[in-house]
């Protein structure tokens, strides 16, 4: 099972599995809408008259619950979301670290999250975004607040000719146009893609962020990654609930990302709590459309029997075909079945021998 | 081999020429038969035409790496997607249309027919304008004229059809063209084929 290498994966780092109960107090989500995707919640009526919820997130309750100490832990549980317009039951496996997080710490978690991928398919990529080396470039631009949005779009879609055209309508200099055209543009394994963003910095804070981001670069080059990690501007999605790096994991053929992570100090500050924390989610139940399924019978074989069988004599013979690691469905003639595929399919008769049936 | 889907019509078929121009040819796309996809190995492309509202979700879904689109479909539809060029074709506008005298009282809710109920909704929300959306799917010119709706929201080439009904463009929402646009997720695994095709493109703008 695929959930327990990686639960594997993450406890020979050292990292405990949290577990929690499916609800959770509304108040807990009312209070942190800001840091849900979407704000629908299912929620009713404890017996005591309290207002609970159907756990929509994990990274909230594990926030709730940290003391101000440094903890590293991951978790498979199911959330519930609304997609699509209903509410959905997803498979959720993630990992969190909690504490006064160094670029060790950082470089860790995003280690873990390309293993992670690795797990799933060698053929993988991971992207990498810094919150705030695009907000300290976009601060030094003095945009207004209408435009700032406008342009973190465009950079989400690396619409170079939407940017052109607010520049063409005096929203943007052409200089400024210029450095965010440059910024959406780079697409290149992290290093290579550090220096080019190096290109672009005017200010000592986006120097800074360069900086730790090339500490951490040279960290996951320790953990032997460091071609395998891509740095792309693009990646600009929830700019309010991160603050720092953030990545997002992709597979070939699978059209949306399955992991996706970051750095969201902004949280425990909310909540009154002095640490930093990262972490990642794996989307796991909406990935299985696209594993192609091995199975493609119910069982290997249909065995029917007629009314005059010695059913003791049936089920001895069953069970010795099961012992030799044969599924087998046994059904008595002419009762309807449908849609049951089986490799093979006999009628049992006295004296039948394993042999003539095996499959 | 990149997958490229094309929208069908006119706009298609212009954005093929300059896919062959670039050097993406396919001459199998011009046969006439019942064909659904169009491969040419050595160039390393696959075409294929779909419905033009249906190229942003093949191409949202990955089951095309890129595709031309309208700037009209990505505004009503949003899909997530890059929007890699503007092919500067297929130039119109997405504009209000109503009779030419229409007096527009605020102390009513407009009426407003239109096959793009986003763009409608989101034009007159920025103006904080009420409205009623009445969501249509073709022949939009006729609403007015039968009193279903006071103004529609549809895209303008020349006119000529507004004015034949004696209607006319009132406001322009904004400027429509083609796009050239790129799945995400295909932009990562197929970098280099995919700059190559978009700085091919570029070059002949």
């Amino acid at each position: 099972m695929l959930e327990e290498r990686l639960n594997e994966l993450y406890e020979q780092y050292g990292y405990r599995k949290f577990r929690m109960s499916k609800f959770e107090d509304y108040d807990l989500y009312a209070q942190n809408k800001d840091f849900l995707k979407s704000g629908h919640i299912i929620t009713f009526t404890d017996v005591d008259g309290a207002l609970k919820a159907l756990k929509p997130d994990i990274t909230l309750s594990i926030m709730k619950n940290n003391n101000g100490s440094s903890e590293k832990v991951y978790y498979n549980e199911n959330v519930y979301r609304e997609m699509g317009g209903t509410f959905k039951e997803i498979l959720q496996v993630g990992v969190e670290s909690v504490g006064q997080l160094d670029p060790y710490a950082e470089a860790e978690v995003i280690a873990l999250a390309a293993k992670s991928l690795e797990l799933l398919s060698p053929d993988y990529v991971l992207d990498l975004s810094d919150v705030s080396f695009v907000n300290c470039l976009l601060d030094g631009m003095a945009l207004s607040g209408e435009v700032r949005e406008q342009v973190l779009e465009f950079i989400a879609q690396k619409n170079a000719p939407g940017i052109q055209a607010l520049a063409g309508q005096g929203k943007l200099t052409q200089e400024h146009a210029q450095t965010i055209a440059q910024l959406m543009a780079i697409y290149a394994p992290l290093r290579e893609g550090i220096d080019q963003a190096g290109q672009l910095s005017r200010d000592n804070a986006s120097w800074d962020a360069l900086r730790q981001l090339s500490l951490v670069a040279s960290i996951l080059e320790g953990f032997g990654l460091g071609d395998r990690v891509h740095l792309d501007f693009s990646l600009v999605n929830s700019m309010d609930y991160y603050n720092g790096v953030i990545f997002q994991g992709f597979l070939q053929n699978i059209p949306f990302p399955v992991l996706s992570g970051g750095r969201y100090d902004n949280l425990p500050h909310k909540m009154g709590k002095q640490v930093g924390a990262i972490g990642f989610a794996l989307y796991m139940g909406r990935l299985e459309p696209y594993f192609s399924s091995e199975k493609q019978y119910d069982a290997d074989l249909m065995l029917t029997y007629g009314p005059d069988a010695d059913l003791a004599e049936l089920a001895a013979f069953v069970e010795t075909l099961r012992a030799k690691g044969m599924g087998v469905r046994c059904q008595r003639q002419g009762d309807p079945v449908e849609g049951v595929r089986c490799r093979k399919a006999a009628r049992y008769t006295r004296g039948m021998k394993p042999e003539e049936v095996l499959v | 081999m990149i997958n490229v889907a094309l929208p069908k019509g006119r706009l298609g078929e212009s954005a093929y020429e300059r896919m062959a121009a670039a050097g993406y040819d396919c001459p199998s796309i011009l046969e006439k038969n019942r064909k659904l996809t169009f491969e040419n190995p050595e160039k390393g492309v696959r075409y294929f035409w779909v419905k033009p509202s249906d190229v942003s979700i093949y191409v949202e879904r990955g089951a095309a790496d890129v595709g031309i689109a309208g700037k009209d479909i990505l505004l009503e539809y949003r899909p997530d997607v890059y929007e890699l060029l503007d092919l500067k074709m297929g130039k119109c506008r997405m504009c209000v249309a109503g009779p030419e005298d229409f007096y527009d009282d605020p102390n009513r809710q407009l009426r407003v027919a239109t096959k793009f109920p986003h763009i409608a909704t989101e034009y007159y929300d920025s103006r904080s304008r009420d409205i009623d959306i009445i969501k249509l799917n073709g022949s939009i010119e006729l609403a007015p004229i039968l009193g279903l709706s006071d103004v529609i929201v549809d895209i303008v080439e020349t006119g000529k059809t507004l004015l034949e009904n004696h209607l006319a463009p009132l406001e322009t929402i904004v400027d429509i063209s083609a796009r050239f646009i790129c799945n995400k997720v295909s932009y990562k695994f197929k970098h280099e084929e995919i700059i190559r095709l978009r700085d091919a493109l570029e070059r002949d703008l």
